[in-house]
C-alpha cells in the first residue's frame, strides 16, 4: 500500500483515525504501533517482521544501557556493538541489494538510524530512558515517516508520546498537510519524473544539449518533490496522530551557498550526521585539513543516504568540495556578493551536481556533463526534447515556482492585508488540491 | 473557525466517499485478499470517479499534455503509442517460426502483420512525439520471409485510406481495427491469396453497439472523446449458413449458427460478437457448401475484424490462438488438410509476444 493510493486515503487512513481516537489515551501508542505494523504488513509481512525485530533489539540494548548506567564500561561496549552492527547491516544489505538488484525494505534506514540515534543519546546521557516499549516503537516505526523520513530525535516526540493530544483542529490540520503532500506528489513529483525518465532513456549519443540540461533539472526537481512530498505527508500524518514531526526541507533551491543548501535539504538527515558523526570528529575545531576532511565525510554520508552507490558518494564529495572551499577560503568573499548572484551560484553548483546524482554510472554522468557543456556535438535539441518542452513545459515551470518560497511569502503578505481573503483562499485551494490529487490517482 | 470547518469538510470527504462508494456499488464476491484488488475496486467504483477522471483529463490537456500512460489524445479519438518492449530477438524468433512452419508443410503459407492505429493515424499525433517506425519494421519482417512465405503488406492500403478519406479504420477508444478497417485488410489479403475480394456494397451494414467506450478511456476520460460504434457487415447476396464451434478459454465448447453470436457478446465483452471473441480455437464450417477449400489461421484478436469477410471464400476455417492452445493440441493439428495457412498478427504481438514461435511445434 502506497501513501498516495486510494485504498490508503479512503480506507486505511479514516479507519485508523477512527480506531485511534475511539481508544482511551493509555492505549493510543499501542494502537499507533499496531497501525504502523499493519501498514507495513500490507506491503510486506517479512519487512514488517524485520522492522519489529530490529526495533526490539534497539530497545533491548537501550534497556541494557539504562540498567547498567551510562558510565558503565559495558554500556559503552553495548552502544558500540549496536552502532557497529547497524552500520554493518546497512552497508551489507545495501551492497547486497545493489549486486542482486532488489529494493531495500521500506524505511530500512529510517527505523535503524532512529533506533541507533536514541541508544547513542541514552548512552551520552542526552535522552531519558523510555520505559514504554510501545512509545519507543512508535518513535522508530511510525508508518508515515517510513518512506522518506524525517529522522526524529526522542526529545522531539517524547512529550507527544507521553500525552497524546486530542483536537479536531489538529487532526484536520494534519489531514490538510497530508493532502498538500499528496498533491505535491501526484501533481508535481510524478509529472516531472516523466521528463527525467523519458530523457534519461535516450541513448547517450542522442541526448542533445538542451535535453541534458532538462534531464538534470528534472532529476533535481523529481528528487526534491518526491522526498518533500513524502515528508509533508509524514508531518501531516504525525499531526493527525498527535505527533509533531520536524520539517525536512526549507526551499533548498534558493540557497545562497552550498553549505546553506545542506542546511535546507534533507534537514533531519544532515542534523543526524552532524549530531552522531561530525560531533565525534570534533566539528571544525581541528586544523584546516582536519576540518576539510570532516566536512567532506559529512557530505559523503549525506550522499550515501540516497543509496550505497558510487554516484551518490561522488555527488556528496562534489558538494562537499564546495562546502570545504566555502568554509575555509571563500566565506569572506561570499559575504560581499549580492544575494541574487549567490543564489545563482548555489543553484548552478547544485544543478551540476545532479548530473552526477542522476547517472547510473560515473561514465554516464561524465557523458551528460560533456553534453551539457556543449562539447559532444550532439546538437542543441531534438524531437524528444521539443516534445517534452511542449507537453511538460508547464510542469517544469510549476516545479520552479513551487520550489521557491514565493507562495509562502504571498500568503504572509495577504495575512497582513486581508486575513479573511487568505482564509477563503486557503479553504478553496485545499479543497481544489484534494479534488485534483484524488482525480490524478484514479 | 474556518480551519475547523475546513477540517470537518476534509475529514467528512475522506469518510463519506468510500462509504457512499460501497453503498452505491456493493462488492459482490470480490476477493479483497490483496490491496491491489481493493485499489482496483475503489478505482472503478469510487463515488464521483467518472467526473474526477474527466477533471484529471481536462487538467492534463490544460497543462499541454496530450499523452497519458502512452495514450495520445487526438481530435479523432485516442491512440495507443507503440514501442516494442522486447528486444529484436522476439521478432526474429517469430519470423523464423513462420518460415520454419512454411518449410515443414506443403501448404501455401501467408503472413500479414497489421500496423497499429498510431502509425496509420500519425498525422494526428502531437508534433515531435516519439513514434516507432512501423512501416520500416513491417518491411523488414516481410523481406525476411521473401521466397518462403507470401508476406502481405497492408500498411499502404490502410495509410492511404485514412490519409485520403479519414476512414473509420480503428476504434476511437480501443486499439483494435474496426470492421471497415478489417474490410481494407481483407481486400489486400484476399487479392494476395488469389481470391476475388467482394465489394463492400455487397455487405449490409448493421450497428451492434453505439457509444462503446473501450479500454483507452481508462487513460483519458474526456467528455470530448466520442464513443465508438461496433458494426457488423453481413453478406446480402450469398446467404450462407454457418456453424461456428468455439473452444472457450476454459476448454468448454460453444456452438453458434452465425459469425456474430450476439448472445455471447451480451454476457461479456462486446467484441465477443465477432466470431465469439477470445478463445483457444474456433472451427467454422459453411453449411450446404461443397466448393471452397480449408483455411487454417494463426492469429491474435486482430483477425476478428477481417476474418468474417475472408471466411466467405472457404468451406472450412480453423482459427488457432497460439497464446492459449496446449502443446498436445498443437501437435495434433494437421496443416496439410487445409488448402492455405495464414498468420495474421498485429505488429504489437509480433514484436512483444513469443507466442508465434510455438508454431514450430506443429508436426
Amino acid at each position: 500500500m502506497q501513501l498516495a493510493s486510494l485504498s490508503f486515503v479512503f480506507l486505511f487512513l479514516p479507519v485508523s483515525i477512527a480506531v485511534y481516537y475511539s481508544l482511551p489515551d493509555r492505549y493510543k501508542n499501542l494502537c499507533l504501533l499496531a497501525i504502523s505494523l499493519a501498514f507495513y504488513a500490507f506491503l510486506s509481512w517479512q519487512g514488517m517482521v524485520l522492522m519489529a525485530a530490529m526495533t526490539a533489539v534497539d530497545y533491548a540494548v537501550a534497556a541494557g544501557i539504562h540498567r547498567l548506567g551510562p558510565q558503565h564500561p559495558r554500556a559503552r561496549q553495548l552502544c558500540s556493538a549496536l552502532a557497529a552492527a547497524t552500520v554493518a547491516l546497512i552497508a551489507g544489505t545495501s551492497a547486497y541489494a545493489q549486486i542482486e538488484h532488489f529494493d531495500l525494505p521500506l524505511g530500512f534506514y529510517v527505523y535503524l538510524l532512529t533506533g541507533l540515534g536514541y541508544v547513542v543519546d541514552l548512552y551520552r546521557g542526552e535522552a531519558e530512558f523510555e520505559p514504554n516499549p510501545a512509545r519507543f516503537g512508535v518513535m522508530c516505526c511510525f508508518f508515515g515517516k517510513l518512506y522518506a523520513g524525517p529522522l526524529v530525535e526522542y526529545s522531539e516526540v517524547a512529550a507527544d508520546l507521553r500525552s497524546p493530544v486530542k483536537s479536531l483542529t489538529g487532526v484536520g490540520e494534519g489531514v490538510l498537510m497530508f493532502v498538500r503532500g499528496l498533491a505535491k506528489k501526484v501533481l508535481l513529483a510524478d509529472q516531472i519524473s516523466v521528463v527525467f525518465t523519458t530523457l534519461g532513456a535516450l541513448p547517450s549519443g542522442q541526448l542533445p544539449v538542451l535535453g541534458a540540461w532538462m534531464m538534470v533539472l528534472s532529476s533535481a526537481f523529481a528528487t526534491y518533490f518526491n522526498l518533500s512530498s513524502y515528508c509533508d505527508m509524514a508531518v501531516g500524518l504525525g499531526q493527525v496522530f498527535g505527533l509533531s514531526l520536524p520539517a525536512n526541507f526549507s526551499y533548498p533551491f534558493q540557497s545562497r551557498t552550498v553549505t546553506d543548501f545542506f542546511a535546507r535539504f534533507n534537514i533531519t538527515v544532515t542534523r543526524y550526521i552532524r549530531r552522531y558523526v561530525y560531533r565525534v570528529l570534533g566539528y571544525d575545531t581541528g586544523g584546516r585539513l582536519s576540518n576539510a576532511l570532516n566536512l567532506m565525510l559529512t557530505a559523503m554520508l549525506a550522499g550515501l543516504w540516497f543509496g550505497l552507490r558510487l554516484n551518490t558518494l561522488v555527488w556528496g564529495m562534489f558538494l562537499g568540495g564546495f562546502m570545504v572551499i566555502e568554509a575555509l577560503w571563500a566565506h569572506r568573499w561570499l559575504e560581499n556578493i549580492p544575494p541574487f548572484f549567490l543564489r545563482i551560484y548555489a543553484f548552478a553548483v547544485v544543478l551540476l551536481s545532479y548530473a552526477i546524482f542522476a547517472g547510473s554510472s560515473l561514465t554516464q554522468s561524465w557523458n551528460t556533463f560533456v553534453v551539457m557543456m556543449g562539447f559532444s556535438g550532439h546538437g542543441f535539441t531534438n524531437d524528444t526534447v521539443q516534445y517534452m518542452l511542449l507537453t511538460r513545459g508547464s510542469v517544469m515551470v510549476a516545479c520552479m515556482l513551487f520550489s521557491t518560497s514565493l507562495f509562502a511569502r504571498l500568503g504572509q503578505w495577504l495575512r497582513q492585508r486581508s486575513p479573511l481573503l487568505l482564509q477563503v483562499l486557503t479553504v478553496a485551494s485545499n479543497a481544489a488540491l484534494l479534488l485534483l490529487a484524488v482525480s490524478m490517482m484514479i | 473557525m474556518i480551519k475547523k470547518i475546513l477540517s470537518c469538510i476534509v475529514l467528512g470527504v475522506l469518510v463519506v466517499m468510500p462509504v457512499l462508494s460501497v453503498l452505491l456499488s456493493p462488492p459482490h464476491q470480490q476477493d479483497f485478499s490483496s490491496f491491489q484488488t481493493l485499489e482496483n475496486y475503489l478505482d472503478e467504483h469510487l463515488v464521483l470517479a467518472d467526473p474526477l477522471r474527466t477533471v484529471s483529463a481536462e487538467l492534463s490537456l490544460l497543462a499541454g499534455q496530450k499523452e497519458r500512460d502512452g495514450v495520445f489524445y487526438t481530435s479523432d479519438g485516442l491512440l495507443q503509442n507503440f514501442w516494442p518492449t522486447e528486444s529484436n530477438t522476439v521478432r526474429q524468433r517469430n519470423t523464423d517460426a513462420i518460415i520454419t512452419f512454411a518449410q515443414n508443410h506443403d501448404v501455401p503459407t501467408y503472413s500479414v502483420v497489421i500496423p497499429t492505429a498510431v502509425a496509420i493515424k500519425q498525422k494526428l499525433v502531437p508534433d515531435n512525439a516519439p513514434l516507432y517506425n512501423q512501416k520500416e519494421i513491417i518491411t523488414t519482417i516481410n523481406r525476411a520471409m521473401e521466397g518462403k512465405v507470401t508476406a502481405i503488406d497492408v500498411y499502404p492500403t490502410l495509410f492511404q485510406a485514412y490519409d485520403d478519406n479519414a476512414e473509420y479504420l480503428y476504434y476511437r477508444t480501443s486499439p483494435r481495427l474496426t470492421t471497415l478497417g478489417g474490410y481494407r485488410v481483407y481486400s489486400d489479403v484476399a487479392e494476395r491469396m488469389r481470391l476475388s475480394p467482394r465489394p463492400l456494397r455487397r455487405f449490409s451494414k448493421e450497428y451492434a453497439y453505439h457509444d462503446y467506450y473501450g479500454e483507452l478511456t481508462s487513460s483519458w476520460s474526456s467528455k470530448k472523446v466520442q464513443g465508438d460504434i461496433l458494426t457488423l457487415y453481413q453478406n446480402t447476396t450469398d446467404s450462407q449458413g454457418y456453424q461456428l464451434t468455439v473452444t472457450n478459454t476454459d476448454g468448454s465448447k460453444s456452438v453458434y449458427n452465425t459469425l456474430f453470436p450476439r448472445a455471447r457478446a451480451m454476457l461479456g465483452n462486446p467484441f465477443d460478437i465477432y466470431l465469439g471473441g477470445e478463445c483457444i480455437r474456433f472451427d467454422l464450417r459453411v453449411l450446404d457448401r461443397d466448393e471452397g477449400g480449408g483455411l487454417l489461421v494463426f492469429g491474435d484478436d486482430s483477425i476478428e475484424s477481417f476474418l468474417p469477410f475472408l471466411a466467405q471464400h472457404y468451406g472450412q476455417v480453423t482459427y488457432i490462438n497460439l497464446a492459449l492452445i496446449s502443446k498436445a493440441d498443437l501437435v495434433a493439428l494437421n496443416p496439410n488438410s487445409y488448402d492455405q495457412v495464414l498468420f495474421a498478427y498485429s505488429l504489437e504481438t509480433f514484436c512483444d509476444s513469443s507466442e508465434i514461435s510455438k508454431a514450430t511445434a506443429v508436426s
